[in-house]
């Protein structure tokens, strides 16, 4: 039998009560065609023994060299390694039974894809940690990929041994380097495969990537890594937790960092900009952001935060809120009515809205399917709508959803505010009906009879879909970033 | 045994596709549905078009001007293949086992004309609460009852109503008067077929859930107009008798 899979473990100091796991469930896997090369890094009897217990009759090497770390250990492994994918395991990891059946596979199906990767469960299903969809950009600024993930061997670029940590950031970083060279297409070398592909020790307080590093050695183990590749540091990061999409394409568009929360780890950042502010659940652990020292502070209020502030928020949490960042951060909105919002809530915003780059209006796509956003309130509304118009397919979209390949988008939220869906929109030239009274964001009232709204948005739904959108929709609706530079400034 | 299903519509293209769904979706497979386009100046014609691709069984009538409901009714009934006519409105939905019950009945009994229950809904398909009876008891049920021509209000609703092919031949609705404008297209047709010694019967199932709409015929209507049209067909009828 061919080896597909080389599984290389760098064994040291194993935990008794989770080798064992760890070996018997490489040992269960569905995938039959794999190898094991278990690298002792220093000598460890008991880790013989416990092998030879665990994997059956399965087949496997035993390599033992002088203690190097763990990478030293990998690099050996490697060295020994039939396989052409590549999988670097931990010695207290346990994989989910199908992952690697799994990821063979898709490797087989999709030859542009370099590398696969999923999130992972700590042992006792308390934690986990989800990891992201796959961005060249965000890989850049920080890891989210953890060692134990399969890569192909073409683009194996060997592990640093001289780095004390941040050593998988490096290894990730080379094998998006190493795909550049073999003309790998940049944002499609990775996978993401949403998932937790194995559980793993819940690591020491004390270990070198837990809390126990301090702030210069933190920043100075970033900048080995950022040096050896070539990353610039940069002044501005944008920050966000549930608008992701948004604040990453601003992040692109005026070269900043993006991260989901931007002060978890030490940082030099001198701006901070933050793309939505929920005043709900751990507001006051988010908030801490706005107390960071010596930063500049921007935040974005979205339709969504307002809606919020007025529906779900006590007056104590918001004067709380309103009394620490007013006058500490800058504070934007995306129109009139959103500020009147907000100014009544106790707010000091201006209206500017996200920039979102520049517009692109395409033609309209030939068959006529409808995106809609909508809030809970309007759901009985949307499904007398859905019924209405069985022959107009209608889909639920996402923040990054490419809405051109829709006609147009339905969008009704309780706060009647333009919000970033209804840009992206215009933005590519599309449609919009929405409860929003601005200009070309087809208005339909919900004051009205709800008999009324629904027979007019479904006639709106079926006329628009007949003509193009006027350009003039997408070029009023895509500020530029000249303002909001100017504030940073 | 086949049925059809005719469903005269005059601008309605919103809740239409409910109704065709609800035909479409029956229990009972051999059947047809025809809709009768009146003339809509919305985009009704575009959406049969495409049902007529999704299922043959939709049969399309398209009135380049509106004639009124009472006459796109007839034109739907002539057309119509089915052994039994089962009127729904456009803006009404059959419950999915309609045809199977009312085909039990017709087959029980002699009757030329069935009826049933119904709940009243709103635009957005919740039930209407109506507070009736002495006590004011609540409910979004219509309750069948016999039909007499003295009572105030209609006891049936049309949506629920099938009859047989040859007693929409006998008893067209009256195209003359106002009663397509005002919505008594049904009670006109009944007085008329009850006189004619028509063999009416009901069934206690729910068949059809009708919408309230503030924009329907029965619910804009002036008292005045109703009781005038109503007189104007008693007389009618008497001349005849009389002649």
């Amino acid at each position: 039998m061919s080896v597909r899979l080389s599984i290389i473990i760098p064994v040291y100091k194993p935990r008794a009560d989770i080798f064992d796991k760890c070996i018997r469930s490489l040992k269960n896997q569905a995938l039959r065609d794999w190898e094991a090369i278990f690298v002792l890094d220093g000598p460890c009897p008991e880790a013989k023994t416990t092998i030879k217990h665990n994997i059956g009759t399965h087949d496997y090497k035993v390599l033992e060299i002088p203690h190097g770390g763990a990478c030293a250990a990998r690099n050996a492994g490697f060295a020994e390694a039939k396989g052409d994918l590549l999988c670097f395991f931990d010695c207290d990891c346990i994989i989910e039974p199908g992952a690697s059946a799994m990821w063979v596979e898709q490797f087989d199906k999709h030859p542009e894809i370099g590398f696969i990767y999923s999130g992972y469960k700590f042992i006792g299903d308390k934690f986990a940690i989800e990891s992201e969809p796959w961005n060249p950009y965000t890989l850049k600024i920080r890891n989210y990929i953890s060692a134990c993930f399969p890569v192909r061997r073409s683009l194996y670029p060997g592990w640093d041994t001289s780095l004390e940590s941040l050593q998988d950031w490096d290894f990730w970083l080379g094998v998006l380097g190493k795909s550049h060279e073999l003309d790998f297409a940049p944002d499609k070398v990775g996978r993401f495969v949403p998932g937790f592909a194995f559980a793993t020790a819940f690591p020491d307080q004390d270990s070198i990537s837990g809390r126990g590093c301090g702030v210069d050695v933190w920043l100075s183990r970033l900048d080995a890594v950022k040096r050896k590749h070539h990353l610039t540091d940069r002044d501005i990061c944008v920050s966000s937790l549930e608008y992701r999409a948004d604040a990453l394409g601003l992040a692109k568009l005026i070269n900043a960092d993006f991260l989901t929360v931007a002060n978890d780890k030490p940082h030099r950042y001198k701006t901070i900009i933050q793309v939505g502010f929920s005043l709900g659940k751990n507001v006051e652990k988010h908030a801490a952001m706005f107390e960071e020292k010596n930063v500049k502070k921007v935040l974005f209020w979205t339709g969504d935060n307002i809606s919020e502030i007025y529906h779900g928020v006590s007056f104590k949490q918001i004067d709380a809120i309103s009394t620490l960042i007013n006058g500490m951060v800058l504070q934007f909105c995306e129109d009139v009515e959103a500020k009147k919002l907000l100014t009544r809530a106790g707010f000091k915003a201006e209206v500017l809205p996200l920039p979102m780059g520049s517009a692109n209006p395409l033609p309209l796509p030939e068959e006529k399917k409808w995106a809609w956003d909508i809030s809970g309130v309007y759901s009985p509304m949307l499904s007398a709508i859905e019924q209405s118009l069985p022959d107009i397919p209608l889909e639920q979209v996402g923040p990054a959803t490419d809405l051109s390949n829709y006609v147009g988008l339905l969008h009704f939220f309780q706060d009647k505010t333009v919000s970033s869906t209804i840009r992206r929109a215009h933005m590519t030239g599309r449609h919009v009906v929405s409860n929003v009274q601005q200009p070309f964001c087809g208005f339909v009232d919900d004051k009205w009879e709800m008999e009324k709204f629904i027979t007019e948005a479904v006639s709106r739904v079926r006329s628009l879909s007949h003509y193009p959108v006027s350009p003039e929709a997408a070029e009023y609706y895509s500020p530029g970033i000249s303002k909001l530079m100017g504030v940073l400034r | 045994m086949k049925i059809s299903f005719v469903i005269p519509s005059f601008n309605c293209v919103t809740w239409l596709p409910h109704a065709v769904t609800s035909c479409l979706k029956q229990t009972h497979k051999d059947l047809e549905v025809i809709v009768v386009n009146d003339g809509s100046q919305d985009r009704t014609m575009e959406y049969l078009e495409w049902a007529q691709k999704q299922d043959p069984r939709v049969r399309v009538i398209d009135l380049k001007k509106n004639v009124g409901v009472c006459a796109a009714r007839n034109i739907g009934n002539a057309a119509a293949a089915g052994e039994y006519i089962f009127v729904n409105d456009a803006d009404d939905i059959s419950t999915p086992n309609r045809v199977e019950i009312v085909l039990r009945k017709f087959a029980a009994t002699k009757a030329d004309y069935i009826h049933g229950a119904a709940t009243a809904i709103t635009c957005i398909g919740y039930p209407v609460i109506f507070f009736i009876g002495r006590d004011r008891q609540p409910t979004a049920e219509h309750i069948p009852g016999p039909w007499d021509e003295s009572k105030p209000y209609n006891s049936i609703v049309h949506s629920t109503v099938a009859y047989t092919k040859q007693f929409a031949e006998k008893y067209p609705y009256p195209e003359q008067g106002d009663f397509s404008r005002l919505g008594l297209d049904d009670w006109a047709q009944q007085v008329v077929a009850k006189r004619g010694g028509a063999h009416f019967d009901f069934v206690q199932q729910k068949l059809c859930c009708y919408r309230i709409t503030r924009s329907m015929a029965t619910q804009r209507r002036s008292k005045v107009d109703v009781a005038k049209a109503k007189d104007a067909l008693f007389a009618s009828l008497k001349d005849k008798v009389a002649a």
